[in-house]
């Protein structure tokens, strides 16, 4: 484009055999605003090109080099144009004859007869300008549809290329839940073309059956009712593929809304067969880990009685060991429940105390208050094999030792992130502290230090033993359960 | 100590793949007064579950890898009440075989005489 071209679109070229001609001409188009432009014969290709509202001529200026190059410029215009001509015929009689032999090559061409009022000339310019101005308007409203046009190509193609380069298969729903597009890896997750399932609905190709043979219709499919619900559904499904073996995916279905309206769903789908079968072997490998261990406490569980049968002790001895190995295998069972990830505080407190409350039927006589936690692996167990020894030492000495002695534990997360966990004891025989550190005290003691640098404090009060254990939030918590229980 | 004279004489077959597990049960079953035949594989539990005369069974659920689950229904269909043993959790096991009794494992001696007292009683009429 030419830094001028808006000037240049408006002006006139002015084409004269005889000087005196272009000077009258100017001089008739003096005041009125409409820009005249002289072009030498020579000239008229390059000008001509370079942009103009009309063209006026004179018939003497039409000699043979005008007239082979006119016809060609004409016919190279743009579909939008086609520039105005005015011929300012010859004042011979015989111009009529001459005029119509060659007007038919000079296109949008007017012939006026000289002699003519000046008037009559600058209307007759004006008009052919504001029909150049139509053209224009017609050029302007093309070339914002090329526009918009090579826009929405760009777009289709960027959008063709997220589509088909992704590994998530995406297929789009019709208001009939009809298929009318798919991507490549939907394709290749199906087995389907686009041209199979187009404009059938969706679930009767791809979720007709239940994996047990049962049909599937599609008033029960969670994927079609997102339409109707007008809200997005996530789930996992099973899907058939083209070939009839199920394979399970994750979905997403979502509304497409236009102007409020829902027009239609975008679904989103994954294969998660990996994923499945990796979750899996993983609770697998668990199990026969937690066999394992297992197992191996029952062979040691067998190495000790069988020992015993040869070296006798005492039957104090005897229980005391018997139960905390089981103490010890139980805080692991709910380890492995969560696939050793987590514990939930207040169940790993039930399972560690559940066989002195069996045992005296009174599971009343332990009082638990506090919120729920998930522990992590190591606070569990340390936790768990401590309220097992405090728990043995009260049925021996303490409060679990008499017909009404009650034992209150409490939990809570105190400022700065210590989680405090106190066991008091009431209603026992009066306590007279022991005069030597055992096994379970020193298991408490070291072993909430040792392992989650917490701390263990065992006061025998004449009232009844309390234990007060405090350890760091970040080391023993993974996160704080359902709102605070109190049983 | 709990009362196992109900036990005294009691045929239990025991299918035990772990020989430690085996004899820990052998000793307390037999301090009972129980007749025990012990077995170590699926195989020999199976000729044994068909074939003798049995008042329970104690059925380790993983014997070298394999399900003892096809014991577990050799005994069912002769109405021999039996228990599991196990050392999974219990819940595919109270899933499988509904109502059948599961001792995880390591087990108190208490549970398991309570439980193999249980299996024995004859089931209450009505």
């Amino acid at each position: 484009m030419f830094p001028d071209s808006g000037h240049r679109e408006k002006r006139v070229l002015l084409l004269t055999a005889a000087p005196q001609d272009a000077t009258a001409i100017l001089k008739a188009f003096e005041g009125a605003d409409i820009a005249m432009h002289c072009c030498a014969p020579g000239n008229l290709a390059s000008e001509f090109q370079a942009g103009l509202g009309a063209l006026v001529m004179t018939e003497e200026s039409m000699t043979s080099p005008v007239l082979s190059t006119l016809p060609v410029l004409i016919a190279d215009q743009p579909s939008w144009s086609d520039v105005p001509i005015l011929i300012l015929a010859a004042p011979q009689t015989d111009a009529e004859t001459r005029l119509f032999r060659w007007t038919p090559s000079v296109g949008n061409a007017t012939i006026l007869e000289r002699p003519m009022r000046i008037e009559t000339l600058v209307q007759s310019v004006r008009v052919a300008l504001r029909s150049r101005d139509q053209q224009y308007r017609l050029r302007d409203q093309i070339e914002a549809q090329e526009r918009l046009l090579m826009q929405a190509e760009t777009n289709e193609r960027r959008l063709s290329a997220v589509l088909n380069n992704t590994r998530m298969a995406v297929f789009f729903m019709n208001e009939r839940q009809e298929c009318t597009l798919m991507n490549a890896a939907a394709e290749t997750l199906t087995g389907y073309s686009l041209s199979e399932v187009n404009g059938r609905l969706l679930h009767d190709a791809l979720h007709h059956t239940h994996p047990d043979g049962r049909p599937y219709p599609v008033q029960d499919c969670p994927i079609d009712r997102a339409f109707p619900q007008n809200s997005q559904t996530e789930g996992e499904e099973v899907f058939v593929h083209k070939n009839g073996h199920f394979y399970p995916v994750a979905f997403t279905a979502s509304p497409i809304r236009q102007d409020d309206v829902v027009v239609g769903t975008v679904l989103e789908v994954r294969d998660i067969t990996r994923q499945k079968s990796d979750t899996e072997h993983l609770r697998m490998l668990i199990d026969e880990l937690n066999h394992r261990v297992k197992n191996t406490l029952a062979t040691v569980q067998s190495i000790f009685r069988q020992t015993m049968k040869d070296e006798p002790i005492s039957r104090h001895a005897r229980d005391a060991i018997m139960s905390r190995l089981l103490a010890l295998s139980r805080s692991h069972d709910l380890l492995t429940e969560e696939s050793w990830v987590s514990a939930p505080l207040r169940a790993l407190t039930d399972s560690a105390l559940q066989p002195f409350g069996a045992r005296n039927r009174e599971a009343a006589r332990f009082i638990l208050d506090g919120p729920d936690f998930d522990l992590c692996p190591k606070a569990a167990l340390v936790i768990a094999m401590s309220l097992h020894e405090l728990a043995t030492n009260a049925v021996k000495y303490g409060a679990l030792s008499t017909e009404t002695g009650v034992v209150r534990i409490r939990w809570t997360v105190t400022a700065p992130g210590t989680l405090r966990l106190t066991w008091t004891e009431s209603g026992g025989p009066p306590v007279t502290p022991p005069t030597h550190s055992g096994f379970g005290r020193r298991l408490i003691e070291r072993g909430l230090a040792h392992e989650l640098d917490g701390e263990a404090r065992i006061a025998f009060e004449p009232g009844g033993v309390v234990c007060t254990i405090s350890v760091p939030v970040d080391k023993a918590v993974l996160g704080i359960g359902k709102a605070g229980v109190t049983k | 100590m709990m009362d196992t004279e109900f036990l005294r004489g009691r045929k239990v077959l025991v299918v035990e793949d772990e020989m430690l597990v085996a004899m820990l049960l052998e000793d307390i079953l037999t301090d009972c007064g129980c007749v025990l035949t012990i077995a170590s594989n699926v195989a020999s539990a199976l000729e044994c579950a068909g074939a003798e005369e049995l008042d329970a069974a104690i059925l380790d659920e993983n014997l070298n890898g394999q399900r003892s689950y096809p014991v577990a229904d050799v005994l069912a269909r002769r109405g021999i009440p039996f228990m599991f043993a196990t050392g999974y959790g219990e819940k595919e096991l109270a899933r499988l075989y509904p109502g059948r009794p599961v001792l995880a494992k390591p087990y108190s001696e208490d549970d398991l005489v309570a439980t193999l007292t249980t299996l024995c009683r004859p089931p209450v009429a009505g």
